[in-house]
């Protein structure tokens, strides 16, 4: 049998807090916003004590109450919403255009940040994915190249592995000393042997005709040390690891052919 | 001997790199523009840039295009210098695009055909929801390279002109943002 409900002087209370004293209107709103729910407890004034609103006649009341009418949109809602559908949409293209030209980004960085230690670029190859820059110091003629592979162009292997390029990181000194570019065309032949280069794998190359000497490793560098958020750039950090790439590599090929003369 | 024959080849070498010394310092001055490289495309004579403009709310991207024409050689290069086509091009992106744009294209394209690119008119183009505006010139390498801070400021100074003025034709053509 249905209990009395008085219309004003309803409490209801859920996960521990109460809400009222509540009119029956309020309380039918707070069942349309969901905020009611089967195991909620009700209470008001004459009754001994808190039910679950479950067991309650008013239980029926909320059942059978019409849903509240949606609210009817506008032309400006319409506007607004159509202008948000699209903003998603160029958030997503921005995305994944962003995803695969970082590489890019890294490589004008790499340049900004080498000509600013006083290098110029003298060589450069690039089909979009593979980059290739050779630097020279015109003061001492020393060069510094790097062959550059993205390999993740994707958001989705970004997301899953970081965003990463292979490099090549290499020097070069210009010698007169026969010796020094004998002793290095020897250490190129013998690195014709390795094949597949791993991280750390050093490797030699003379150039006879313009008498450069050249060290390189084979490394594997992630994006997000160097560019960011917006193509935000870290110079500092990237001048950081190509500084000590060249000191490494420079005291690498010192020692391997002789000091320059 | 291999000392000579390795200075020889050497300065062969800094000879044939003076675009690519020309385009990395384009790189950099398009970097203290707040312009971030997002595409390259480079072979041996032929080097184009696209650069990302940070912080504009005209301009989305900036393409440069050097195209060598002289002075690979040491004869050509004593005789004509090192001649080369410089050609900007500014990008607006619209979030939007309808079929009036196309009506405009072709207004723009009919404009186009009594402009000469290489004498510095400005051309504007649209596709889809980008407009270009584009322009051309011979440049001497020569007066930008190897010339130390008033090298790097005079080609900075030539970008900059040229990327304000393409902008400026560029921003009756800029609708809002989607927001």
């Amino acid at each position: 049998m249905e209990q009395e409900t008085p219309g004003t002087g309803l409490y209801v209370a859920r996960g521990g807090s109460s809400s009222g004293p509540l009119s029956l209107a309020e309380l039918l709103q707070l069942w349309a916003e969901n905020k009611i729910e089967e195991q909620s407890l009700f209470w008001h004034e004459g009754m001994p004590g808190w039910v679950p609103i479950r067991s309650h006649g008013i239980w029926r009341r909320l059942v059978d109450s019409a849903p509240l009418p949606a609210k009817v949109p506008t032309a400006d809602d319409h506007e607004r919403i159509f202008g948000s559908l699209l903003k998603e949409s160029w958030r997503y293209h921005n995305q994944q255009f962003s995803a695969s030209v970082v590489d890019d980004v890294f490589i004008g960085l790499l340049i900004a940040c080498t000509l600013d230690n006083g290098w110029s670029l003298i060589d450069m190859t690039s089909d979009g994915s593979n980059h290739y820059l050779r630097f020279e110091n015109f003061k001492d003629q020393s060069r510094v190249y790097y062959q550059v592979r993205h390999l993740t162009h994707s958001l989705a292997e970004q997301k899953a592995v970081g965003n990463r390029v292979g490099i090549i990181v290499g020097y070069g000194e210009r010698t007169n000393d026969f010796a020094r570019l004998w002793s290095t065309l020897k250490q190129e032949l013998r690195s014709g042997y390795i094949q597949s280069p791993e991280p750390g794998t050093i490797t030699f190359d003379a150039d006879m005709g313009a008498g450069y000497i050249y060290v390189q490793v084979d490394m594997f560098w992630k994006m997000e040390d160097y560019v960011g958020e917006g193509f935000a750039t870290d110079g500092r950090r990237l001048d950081r690891d190509v500084d000590a790439c060249t000191h490494t590599l420079r005291k690498y090929l010192r020692g391997r052919t002789g000091r320059a003369q | 001997m291999i000392s000579i024959l390795s200075q020889f080849a050497h300065k062969a070498e800094v000879r044939e790199s003076k675009d690519e010394i020309l385009v990395g310092e384009i790189v950099r001055a398009m970097y203290r523009r707040n312009c971030v490289s997002t595409g390259f495309y480079a072979n041996n004579d032929f080097q184009r840039v696209r650069f990302s403009v940070r912080k504009d709310q005209v301009l989305h991207n900036v393409y440069v295009t050097l195209n060598r024409l002289s002075g690979t050689g040491a004869i050509s290069s004593a005789i004509f210098g090192s001649k080369a086509t410089l050609t900007i091009s500014a990008e607006i992106k619209n979030y939007i695009s309808d079929p009036d744009d196309l009506l405009e294209m072709y207004k723009t394209d009919l404009a186009n055909i009594f402009k000469l690119g290489v004498m510095g008119g400005i051309k504007l183009n649209h596709e889809l929801n980008s407009v270009f505006a584009t322009t051309s010139m011979v440049i001497e390498i020569d007066d930008y390279v190897l010339k130390g801070e008033p090298g790097v400021e005079k080609l900075a100074n030539l970008l900059s002109d040229h990327i304000g003025k393409l902008r400026e034709k560029l921003v009756p053509y800029k609708k809002g943002d989607a927001s």
